[in-house]
């Protein structure tokens, strides 16, 4: 039976990361001849009579040309009963993010260092990442080992043992779990060795997921089919198919029974119960709160609106400092440190939807006071009014609770509701005994004045 | 614990099931081109939306000049699903357009169907391994009002927490099939019994061979006749095929497990330039 495992390939830029990735599938065979032959053509073209290894994964015409790595490439190999998913990340300064992004995805971690030239800034940088996203494991590779031969045409061994003594200082800061080799990708010395490296993390991880009887599920959607009630969800780290068993259903922190799992990240559950899109079933514990402690990754300037996205949840950002995230409704997660899949979140632009950061969850504590307020206020608004829609949080924070943002526009869409349909709603909620905010323009107010209970924020037209 | 065929199949219904409850139905389509990638794309659909039917409309980019087999599978595969079908009303002809035609039969076509019926998500069964710059891209990759990739400045993708949003002026292509190998595909059509096109299977047929050494069948009696397969389908003028003695698929899978070269020597489209698929892909090419 053949598993995945997934890492990185990293360290500073010309250091011979794909040089050393391109070696380790031309020795485990999975190179195939027309791929060789291009590889060769394109080495030629920049003047090379041997066949450049990198140019087996520098894909884009760019890298090519400039022969650095500006983006990840995702490779695959099967090496014994693993299939291997590399994913080569560029050196360069300008593309930290791109290296970032592949961290945190990953336990493990080939870092590169050339040893002519020994530790450079970007190589602490990654070092640094690996670390920020819980990375287990690391194999640091000192490559072109070819060029400090001696005269018995073997590796300088004080050069290297010197470096191996600046590697562990760097490495003492830090807690992973480390080995150094010294290779030449170029001749191929001890790449073998390099791969049963990273062939003994997989089995470790192997071992240790096999330990795992965390169960997390965040729900994509509840839907009715023939009287049954089907739910489903993603599963944060899936590795068993059977999902039947009690849990609890978050953020209300309701028992409730899966019955019969339908296919994968598919249920049915015993208890009727409320669920939705954002909410998560598990059987341990979880954080819930909207005051979150972490640390960021920005890939782009945080902007003044912002959403952030967790599990199958996405909120909007009230305020961000460098330690503290403020949303306008609770997540449900886990410290990065106890499970790293569920332990991280990314910001998304408002406007452009770029993804901007990685939130990285650290320090944050089980808060057992934590319950959903029973009373729930509805903010009807347009998506775009985002000054409104601070006015709203403002407004239902003073009565301590978080609001729940109905878009009117899209409202209107869908249901094509016109106004009359949108204040039918809002009565029907208040009838329920939820507050209702209606961000509206002047223009729609007199639709909502029938209507006793509704709050209102009036919003000028040209908005 | 399950299998790594289990462990691809759970990512692509995942991302599936993410990109089509955040967004509107009406808003996405599958990319469909009768191949066995699509096969299996759409079994992927089945099993992501079971017990409920495939909520999204499937697209078939038709040139004209598929194989007869491949229009036969698909107007059978037609009756289960909500299958849109679109040609460019300007009717190139690969053997006298020369690479012209994949630009107006291919890209554009895609194009002005992904405007006529206004998708802003389309989802395809491309794979990473297919080719060194789709081993670039993102697993959800934007793309820019004029449907254009930019592989300099892709947005960040944490996996699994995709960014499924798009804006008036992007929109988004979607690949549940990105970290699936030619031979994955193969395995899981065997292990679900995926019902493919029959030109797959080596069998006796009609073939011409190009100066570059490729066979290319031909529709008259004139052409050599050689025990083929093909590995990929497209425009039979421009898909290679291989000589083959591989006529199930496990036999197949066997032919894979030591074949030398990679499958996209069968195209020819890829070997007009160094980084033609690039460009392509820069230009709007699925």
């Amino acid at each position: 039976m053949k598993q995945i495992f997934k890492f990185i390939c990293c360290g500073n830029v010309d250091d011979g990361k794909s040089t050393l990735i391109g070696r380790m599938l031309l020795d485990t065979g999975n190179i195939k001849k027309d791929q060789l032959e291009d590889a060769k053509k394109a080495s030629h073209k920049n003047g090379s009579d041997e066949i450049e290894l990198a140019m087996l994964l520098d894909g884009l015409l760019s890298e090519r040309e400039q022969q650095i790595t500006i983006d990840i490439a995702h490779r695959y190999f099967d090496y014994r009963d693993i299939r291997f998913h590399i994913l080569d990340c560029p050196g360069h300064k300008q593309y930290t993010k791109n290296m970032a992004i592949a961290a945190a995805e990953v336990d493990t971690a080939i870092v590169v260092i050339d040893i002519t030239k020994g530790i450079q800034e970007q190589t602490e940088k990654h070092i640094q990442i690996c670390s920020l996203f819980g990375l287990e494991n690391i194999c640091v590779c000192l490559t072109k080992c070819d060029l400090i031969l001696n005269k018995d045409n073997e590796p300088d061994k004080e050069h290297i043992s010197k470096l191996k003594k600046e590697i562990s200082v760097l490495m003492s800061k830090y807690s992973f779990n480390y080995t150094i080799i010294p290779v030449s990708a170029v001749t191929g010395y001890n790449v073998d060795k390099v791969l049963c490296q990273i062939y003994e993390y997989a089995q470790k991880s192997y071992q240790e997921n096999k330990s795992i009887r965390q169960r997390i599920f965040h729900i994509l959607a509840a839907k009715l089919h023939q009287g049954k009630r089907y739910y489903y969800a993603r599963e944060v780290n899936s590795l068993e198919p059977d999902l039947k068993g009690t849990y609890t259903l978050w953020p209300n922190k309701i028992p409730v029974t899966v019955t019969k799992s339908v296919s994968h990240g598919c249920f049915q559950i015993a208890e009727d119960v409320d669920v939705s899109m954002g909410d998560c079933i598990s059987n341990c514990p979880l954080i819930i709160s909207n005051q979150i402690q972490q640390q960021t990754i920005w890939f782009d300037s945080p902007t003044e609106s912002m959403l952030f996205k967790h599990g199958t949840r996405v909120v909007h950002v009230v305020h961000y400092s460098e330690k503290i995230l403020e949303l306008d409704s609770p997540l449900i997660f886990n410290n990065l440190d106890d499970l790293k899949q569920n332990g991280f979140g990314i910001f998304i632009d408002v406007v452009t939807k770029k993804t901007l950061g990685c939130c990285v969850f650290k320090g944050n504590k089980v808060n057992d006071q934590y319950s959903e307020p029973k009373t729930k206020i509805y903010v009807l608004s347009a998506e775009k009014i985002t000054s409104a829609r601070q006015h709203a949080t403002t407004f239902a924070k003073s009565f301590n609770l978080a609001p729940i943002i109905l878009d009117i526009e899209k409202l209107k869409e869908k249901v094509t509701a016109d106004i009359n349909a949108i204040c039918a709603l809002s009565m029907l909620l208040n009838e329920q005994g939820h507050n209702v905010i209606v961000l509206t323009t002047t223009k729609e107010v007199d639709h909502f004045s029938k209507i006793e209970q509704v709050n209102f924020i009036f919003i000028k037209e040209n908005i | 614990m399950i299998t790594h065929l289990k462990q691809l199949e759970n990512e692509a219904i995942d991302l599936i099931r993410e990109v089509c409850c955040t967004n509107d139905f009406e808003k996405i389509v599958c990319f469909y081109s009768i191949g066995k990638d699509s096969s299996c794309m759409l079994r992927l659909f089945e099993k992501a939306f079971s017990p409920f039917p495939i909520p999204i409309r499937f697209l078939h980019i038709d040139t004209g000049w598929k194989f007869k087999e491949m229009y036969q599978f698909r107007d059978e595969i037609a009756k289960k699903i909500n299958l849109l079908v679109y040609k460019n009303p300007a009717n190139l002809n690969p053997f006298t357009d020369g690479t012209r035609y994949t630009d107006v039969m291919k890209t554009e076509a895609l194009k002005q169907a992904l405007a006529l019926y206004d998708f802003k998500i389309a989802f395809g069964g491309a794979r990473r391994d297919e080719e060194k710059s789709r081993a670039k891209e993102r697993m959800v990759s934007v793309r820019n009002e004029y449907q254009k990739w930019d592989p300099r400045n892709q947005n960040p993708e944490i996996v699994p927490l995709y960014n499924t949003y798009y804006t008036d002026k992007t929109s988004l292509r979607v690949f549940p099939l990105s970290n699936w190998t030619e031979l994955d595909i193969w395995e899981y059509i065997k292990e679900e019994s995926i019902p493919i096109v029959p030109l797959y299977f080596a069998k006796e047929r009609r073939v011409q061979q190009m100066p570059s050494g490729m066979y290319i069948a031909t529709e008259n009696e004139t052409g050599e006749l050689k025990k083929v397969r093909f590995r990929t389908l497209g425009c039979y003028p421009l898909t290679g095929a291989v000589e083959s003695e591989a006529e199930t698929i496990d036999e197949v899978i066997k032919e894979l497990k030591t074949t030398q070269y990679t499958e996209r020597i069968t195209r020819v489209i890829d070997y007009d330039t160094e980084g033609s698929m690039e460009k392509k892909k820069k230009d709007g090419y699925f």
